[in-house]
């Protein structure tokens, strides 16, 4: 077997990457903190084990990141000649995943407590030899798992699209499903000291069937990945430019007569093939088609493998 | 989604300025103030035991001077822990004292009070000793606790022994 060339990202492509594991290593740690905390202010209350599970399930698209960009970067060998980019769609399936595990999980808990009128009761709590309000020091701890979440999530929404990370986008989501999820947990708490039992489960149920949603989405899109449907935006805004590009790339050379491309995305980058009908016949061919291949590759850095097949009938 | 909760969070935060909180869900506390308590007792010496027809204990003193404080007369019920657990779900008492320690398995059905002391039993495990009230309950909770926390813990823990002692002599 042949394997591709090594694969280098762009220097500021490089460095987006770098900031990108920087800022899923802290997310890490900041969930760390954060399930010490509401473990110790939730005591014994069912919304400890629940909140253990949320933690747990949003700790997952930061582990796949971390641990399928390293493995993405190896070089192809025999034994992987395409590389290890495919990875990165496995690591996309298992954050969608996650999030459609987060959202059942959460909307079956939030639904059998509404059946079974599951009345929640929260007393006092006392703290430095003061007996007061135990939501209080609850919803205190919330907030600092929350917050966060918030500019976790921008952070990654911004990055995702500048190095066509999709882990990283189904991650944002996981943010924004966190600090959804813990607003949802304040509004019960704060139900609760109103004596409102309902507005918990209702607020999670609501809360959780988003989150649910978000991770179906992002399951249906990482299949299709799986699936090499044709390349779409990492921003799911539409389909990739870059084959169109690439078309005209080609047919803008004086020997092509006519071009048809077919890209596949695996990962962070593109493989393809482009069917070329040339002009007559034209001299030294093979060098005019190592030169169109070296041009192909240079229009886009996630292009990172075309061969060029020549057609002895007219262009399509 | 977002400006939804966001709406929703904002007109809970307001509503909880309005008054102080606990609130309970079906104003227990409020009730009890102007009546009586209701009190679930199981037998589990020494904290709740029967006596020629009197109460005693640990557990059934601490609420007789918590409802002494709310100026209301208890009446007690007796019976199995499960049936009053299933009492106190019906709003049948108020507060359930049976004996029980935070390692429950009704746990998560129950409004637990925090832990009034943490004693060794008598095979050497810590206990942590509860009381419940009425799931939903919560500024009845609230009342309580505070009562509780308000305690001379090594007071109680010396009757406690004391009682664990006088409970193993046959």
């Amino acid at each position: 077997m042949r394997p591709l060339d090594a694969f280098d990202l762009p220097p500021e492509k490089e460095r987006d990457l770098k900031k990108a594991r920087r800022l899923e290593t802290w997310t890490l740690i900041y969930i760390a903190s954060s399930t010490t905390f509401l473990g110790l202010t939730m005591g014994t209350s069912q919304a400890m084990r629940t909140s253990f599970f949320e933690d747990a399930f949003s700790s997952v698209p930061a582990i796949a990141f971390l641990v399928c960009t390293r493995i993405a970067r190896r070089r192809a060998n025999e034994d992987f000649p395409y590389g290890y980019h495919g990875v990165v769609s496995i690591g996309y399936l298992t954050a969608s995943l996650s999030l459609v595990g987060l959202g059942g999980f959460l909307l079956v808990e939030a639904v059998t407590k509404l059946i079974a009128v599951e009345r929640t009761t929260i007393g006092g709590m006392t703290l430095f030899g003061h007996t007061l309000w135990a939501g209080w020091p609850m919803l205190a701890a919330i907030a600092y798992t929350a917050i966060p979440s918030v500019f976790f999530g921008r952070a990654k929404l911004k990055l995702a699209p500048q190095i066509h990370d999709k882990i990283l986008y189904a991650d944002a989501k996981m943010m924004k499903a966190d600090w959804m999820a813990e607003t949802a947990t304040a509004v019960g708490v704060l139900g609760v000291g109103l004596g409102l039992w309902w507005l918990d489960p209702v607020a999670a149920a609501l809360v959780s069937a988003d989150i649910l949603k978000d991770g179906v989405v992002n399951v249906y899109v990482a299949v299709h990945d799986l699936m090499e449907r044709r390349p779409m935006k990492t921003d799911r805004s539409g389909p990739e430019p870059l084959p169109d590009e690439l078309r005209a790339c080609i047919e803008r050379l004086d020997w092509v007569a006519g071009a048809t491309v077919r890209l596949r995305e695996v990962g962070h980058v593109f493989f393809g093939e482009v069917f070329v009908t040339p002009r007559g016949s034209p001299e030294d061919l093979p060098a005019k088609i190592r030169h169109a291949v070296a041009d192909a590759k240079s229009i886009n850095w996630r292009l990172h493998d075309v061969t060029i097949t020549v057609l002895d009938r007219p262009p399509e | 989604m977002m400006p939804t909760l966001v709406l929703v969070a904002l007109t809970v935060f307001f509503l909880a300025g309005c008054d102080s909180l606990p609130r309970d869900s079906a104003g227990a506390l409020n009730r009890v103030r102007g009546g009586e308590l209701r009190v679930g007792v199981a037998d589990n010496p020494p904290w709740v035991r029967f006596e020629g027809g009197r109460v005693t204990g640990l557990e059934p003193e601490l609420i007789e001077a918590w409802a002494k404080g709310l100026g209301a007369p208890v009446t007690w019920r007796s019976g199995a822990e499960a049936e009053l657990i299933e009492a106190l779900h019906r709003r049948e008492i108020d507060v359930l004292a049976a004996g029980l320690d935070s390692e429950t398995p009704y746990k998560s059905k129950l409004g637990l009070t925090q832990p009034y002391i943490e004693i060794e039993d008598r095979y050497g495990t810590e206990k942590k000793h509860v009381l419940a009230v009425t799931p939903g309950e919560s500024a009845l909770l609230f009342s309580l606790d505070r009562f509780l926390a308000a305690q001379d813990k090594a007071m109680l823990r010396r009757r406690a022994q004391q009682a664990q002692q006088e409970n193993a002599q046959p």
